[in-house]
């Protein structure tokens, strides 16, 4: 049943601990909901958004400069095809000419050797220029060649030839490979033959093509781009290139148009340099993005213990709230100081102040009992210095409306997160309420013990009247019989005897027979001999408790007095003086009898000072020389004073009396004792009221004399001189009660 | 039967207080047989003992209380009176509610606590008369025969002698004969004597 019912409250508790988390942490942002997951997901969707806009962005611009170098290429190659063109066109006009001049017979042999001369030195790609007939054979040619070189150039007849003894106006040859593997073109043109007859002879003009590649090919663009002269095949027949070109860079081809006929021209991009670039820049954005993500799944991670962190912080922390304000005990937290850092409610409530109130109030606080302060204060800077650590500490505190109660504290080190001692923490129980508990339960104890007594003296008291009442009633019937006897012998009838014992009786005569009567009468007499032995042994018993006066330390007796009353002075707050002259002399008296009187005067005083205000509650006791000596030797004068209201008059005047008392609850046995123990001493004690309101009680003692005999000048028997009888038997029920 | 002379039983452990009683007792002419002790007593108790009980309440040994109730449980109905001391009127109360007869107070007046006692004897004795009537009665009763018994409720009963007859199967003649023989056996001399003579037995 029990755990049916704790359960709920269990979870309540967690609730509350985590609406109180949610309160500080957001809401939103607990863990595995769907607002966490948002968090975590919104910044990782964004930097692959970007990541993939840089991508698309990079490929469109890729893209685009590809394109663009596309154009460049082809603009680049069309360039080049269009110079070659042009360059070649111009060629074949001036050779044409040199061919008409040739033909006109302007020009001799060394005519055309200069011409030629000069024409190879504008174009460097013309590497031989020659005039030959029908049947190849040289007229002239520059560079000069035999004609051992002219057999040896077969593949060069092989291209020439069929056009020159074709006799066309002017063509160029197909490509064909020239003694050391070069290639090259020739132009053919017909000297002769413009009527139409077969020509006579020819001018040749051989091009080298790599010459046409290195010398018309700007250098901007011969910076960037290999070139390649091809056949109609595809075969390279001449190149300018720095490096071998990448086989999968780009290309343009294009045919080389006329005068020049199956000649192509292809370009060849070099490596792209600004692949290299946007690689890096692409690895770089995604090692950016990578790291973007490591980072945030770190922060996340991160985040996350923290986040538990912080919940199982504030369920501890709601914990120790419920606890706080769950607590009875106060509690309080102090800096090294003794400025109060810290109290729960329990403490508040204690005190009857508020926490703010209360913290940063440094010593002497409000709630310090002022007639109580010196001692605090002592205390207090004890625990600072922590000498009182692990011990319980009892106080009396002031409430706010001014009521005082007592406190048991224990101080332990506050110490930090760091562990260095931040100051003092301590729990304050209220024990008030076990103060009055224990103090109830005395008094009770007491009233028992009172009780006890009184039941023992009824015992005793019945037990008495039992014995007393047989020998009473033995002589009661002795007498009865007598005198009923009498009656009937002096003819009388007793009292009325109905019928059936009658015959029973005896004649009167009879009944007044000697031997009769004498036996009745020593039976009386013994019958009152033991009455009077059981009052003898009363006395007996009461002798036995006679005060037995030895020398006593008065310094001891009077501190074991203060010592029984002090739970009383404690409770009521009062202060004890105890001023005890250093050199007295031990006091005749009864140790057990003194005691009781002291106890009597100051529990007269604790009671009397019960309206005093706290800060005048004080008692003194003060032993001293007398200043008069007695006739037996020195004097020793007692005196036991309050600081109470004194005694009115009235009842000052009859204050020793039996049943005289100012207290509504009182007997008025108790001075009535004390007087009774005193006169057994042989002294008084006399009442005086202080000047300034207090009681002052005053009584002497016989110092024992050091030569004395120490022979007892009283005993029971022999009361004091100038009291009656009575004072002593007065003592007898006190002792009893005292006992 | 036997009767003893009725008499104070005075139980007393304190020796001169009895005799103190016993002197006090002869002096008013009452015959008194002291006992030390409860224990004594009840060792010379008999059912035949007249008279009546003084006891002290607080002995050594058995109490004054517990005799009383040692003697209810023998069956005696002697009258008991009990002395007590003062202040024990609580139990003397409760005392009075067991059946104890009366109680004194120490002191007592000695003349007034022997009026109680010849009242108790007298108490006594007005039982046993009772007493020994019914006895005599029953002693009758046991005589009769077995076909007299039969006959006695319906002559009670007021039945005339032929309707006695019927109802028991037998003659007139012979329901006379038993009538005038129950008569005879009881003492009386018709059945309305009869009548009362039985009634007597059964208010006992």
């Amino acid at each position: 049943m029990s755990s049916l019912t704790s359960q709920p409250r269990d979870i309540a508790f967690r609730r509350h601990a985590r609406t109180s988390a949610d309160g500080s942490a957001g809401r939103w942002l607990r863990p595995g909901s769907l607002g966490t997951t948002l968090v975590i997901l919104t910044p990782l969707l964004a930097i692959l958004a970007i990541l993939l806009l840089l991508g698309l962005l990079l490929w469109v611009l890729d893209k685009d400069e590809r394109q663009s170098q596309r154009e460049d290429l082809i603009r680049d190659a069309l360039w080049v095809e269009q110079t070659l063109q042009l360059q070649f066109r111009a060629e074949r006009d001036r050779l044409l000419r040199l061919a008409q001049e040739l033909h006109a017979g302007k020009l001799d042999r060394v005519g055309f050797l200069l011409q030629a001369q000069q024409l190879r030195q504008i174009n460097r790609e013309l590497v031989e220029l020659a005039w030959v007939d029908a049947s190849g054979t040289l007229f002239a040619s520059t560079p000069v060649r035999s004609d051992a070189d002219a057999t040896v150039d077969a593949d060069f007849r092989a291209a020439v030839m069929p056009i020159v003894r074709s006799g066309g106006r002017g063509s160029f040859t197909a490509p064909f490979k020239r003694a050391k593997g070069a290639s090259a073109v020739a132009f053919v043109a017909a000297v002769s033959g413009d009527d139409g007859a077969k020509a006579h002879s020819a001018l040749v003009a051989v091009f080298s093509l790599d010459a046409m590649l290195a010398e018309h090919v700007p250098w901007w663009i011969a910076e960037r781009r290999a070139m390649y002269i091809s056949d109609g095949f595809g075969n390279r027949l001449a190149s300018r290139s720095r490096v071998a070109p990448d086989s999968a860079a780009p290309t343009y081809s294009v045919m080389i148009g006329p005068p020049l006929i199956s000649i192509g021209l292809v370009v060849v991009s070099y490596r792209e340099r600004t692949g290299l670039a946007q690689n890096g820049l692409v690895g770089a954005m995604i090692a950016l993005g990578l790291f973007a993500v490591a980072g945030l799944v770190a922060r996340e991670r991160h985040l996350r213990r923290r986040r538990e962190a912080e919940a199982a912080l504030d369920d501890e922390t709601a914990f120790r709230q419920a606890l706080e304000r769950s607590a009875l005990v106060g509690m309080r937290g102090r800096d090294l100081d003794g400025r109060l850092l810290y109290v729960n409610p329990a403490f508040c409530r204690m005190l009857g102040y508020s926490a703010d109130e209360l913290i940063g109030l440094a010593p002497p606080m409000p709630y310090w009992a002022p007639e109580d302060i010196e001692r605090t204060r002592r205390l207090h800077d004890a625990v600072l210095s922590g000498q009182s650590v692990g011990q319980g500490l009892e106080f009396t505190f002031r409430r706010r409306d001014g009521t005082r109660f007592e406190v048991l504290i224990y101080e332990e080190p506050w110490l930090d997160a760091a562990g260095t001692q931040r100051g003092w923490l301590g729990s304050v129980l209220d024990i008030s309420d076990r103060m009055r508990a224990e103090e109830r339960e005395r008094e009770q104890m007491a009233r028992l013990q009172q009780t006890a007594r009184l039941v023992t003296m009824g015992e005793m008291a019945s037990l008495l009247a039992h014995d007393l009442n047989q020998p009473l009633a033995a002589i009661q019937s002795y007498q009865t019989g007598l005198m009923n006897r009498l009656a009937t012998a002096a003819g009388n009838s007793p009292p009325a005897i109905p019928g059936p014992a009658s015959e029973a009786r005896p004649s009167g005569i009879d009944a007044m027979k000697s031997d009769d009567i004498l036996p009745a009468l020593t039976a009386i007499g013994q019958a009152a001999d033991r009455a009077g032995r059981i009052v003898r042994r009363v006395q007996d018993f009461v002798r036995k408790s006679e005060p037995r006066m030895e020398p006593i330390d008065l310094a001891t007796c009077i501190g074991e007095s203060a010592a029984l009353i002090e739970p009383d002075t404690r409770r009521a707050r009062i202060n004890v003086e105890l001023a005890i002259a250093p050199d007295l002399p031990p006091a005749r008296a009864d140790r057990v009898l003194l005691t009781q009187v002291l106890l009597n005067l100051l529990r007269n005083a604790v009671e009397a000072m019960g309206s005093t205000a706290p800060e005048r509650r004080r008692i003194r006791v003060a032993a001293s020389r007398s200043a008069a000596a007695s006739v037996s030797g020195d004097n020793i004068e007692i005196v036991v004073r309050d600081w109470g209201p004194g005694i009115a008059p009235v009842i000052a005047e009859k204050l020793f009396q039996p049943f005289v008392s100012s207290k509504s609850a009182g007997l008025g046995l108790g001075l009535t004792i004390c007087r009774s123990i005193i006169e057994l001493h042989g002294s008084r004690i006399r009442y005086e009221t202080a000047d300034d309101g207090g009681a002052v009680f005053r009584f002497t003692l016989d110092a024992t004399a050091v030569d004395a005999s120490a022979e007892p000048t009283l005993d029971a028997t022999q009361p004091a001189p100038g009291r009656g009888a009575t004072d002593s038997v007065t003592t007898v029920p006190t002792r009893a009660v005292v006992s | 039967m036997m009767s003893t002379a009725a008499m104070v039983h005075l139980v007393d452990d304190d020796g001169p207080l009895r005799d103190g009683l016993v002197f006090l007792l002869a002096s008013r002419g009452v015959a008194a047989q002291g006992y030390a002790s409860a224990e004594a007593f009840l060792a010379a108790f008999s059912l035949d003992l007249r008279g009546c009980v003084l006891t002290d309440v607080r002995m050594d040994g058995m109490s004054g209380l517990e005799l009383h109730e040692r003697l209810k449980a023998l069956g005696s109905r002697l009258p008991c009176i009990v002395l007590t001391g003062h202040g024990d009127v609580p139990m003397a109360v409760e005392a009075l509610k067991k059946g104890v007869h009366d109680f004194v107070e120490k002191p007592f007046d000695g003349n007034a606590l022997v009026d109680r006692l010849i009242a108790a004897i007298a108490l006594d004795a007005e039982h046993e008369a009772r007493d020994a009537g019914a006895r005599v009665l029953r002693h009758k009763l046991d005589q009769l025969s077995a076909r007299e018994r039969d006959v006695l409720p319906l002559l009670l009963g007021g039945k005339m002698n032929k309707v006695i007859a019927d109802e028991l199967g037998i003659a007139v003649r012979t329901v006379e004969v038993h009538r005038s023989r129950i008569f005879d056996k009881m003492g009386v001399k018709s059945a309305v004597e009869l009548a009362r003579l039985l009634g007597q037995i059964e208010r006992d």
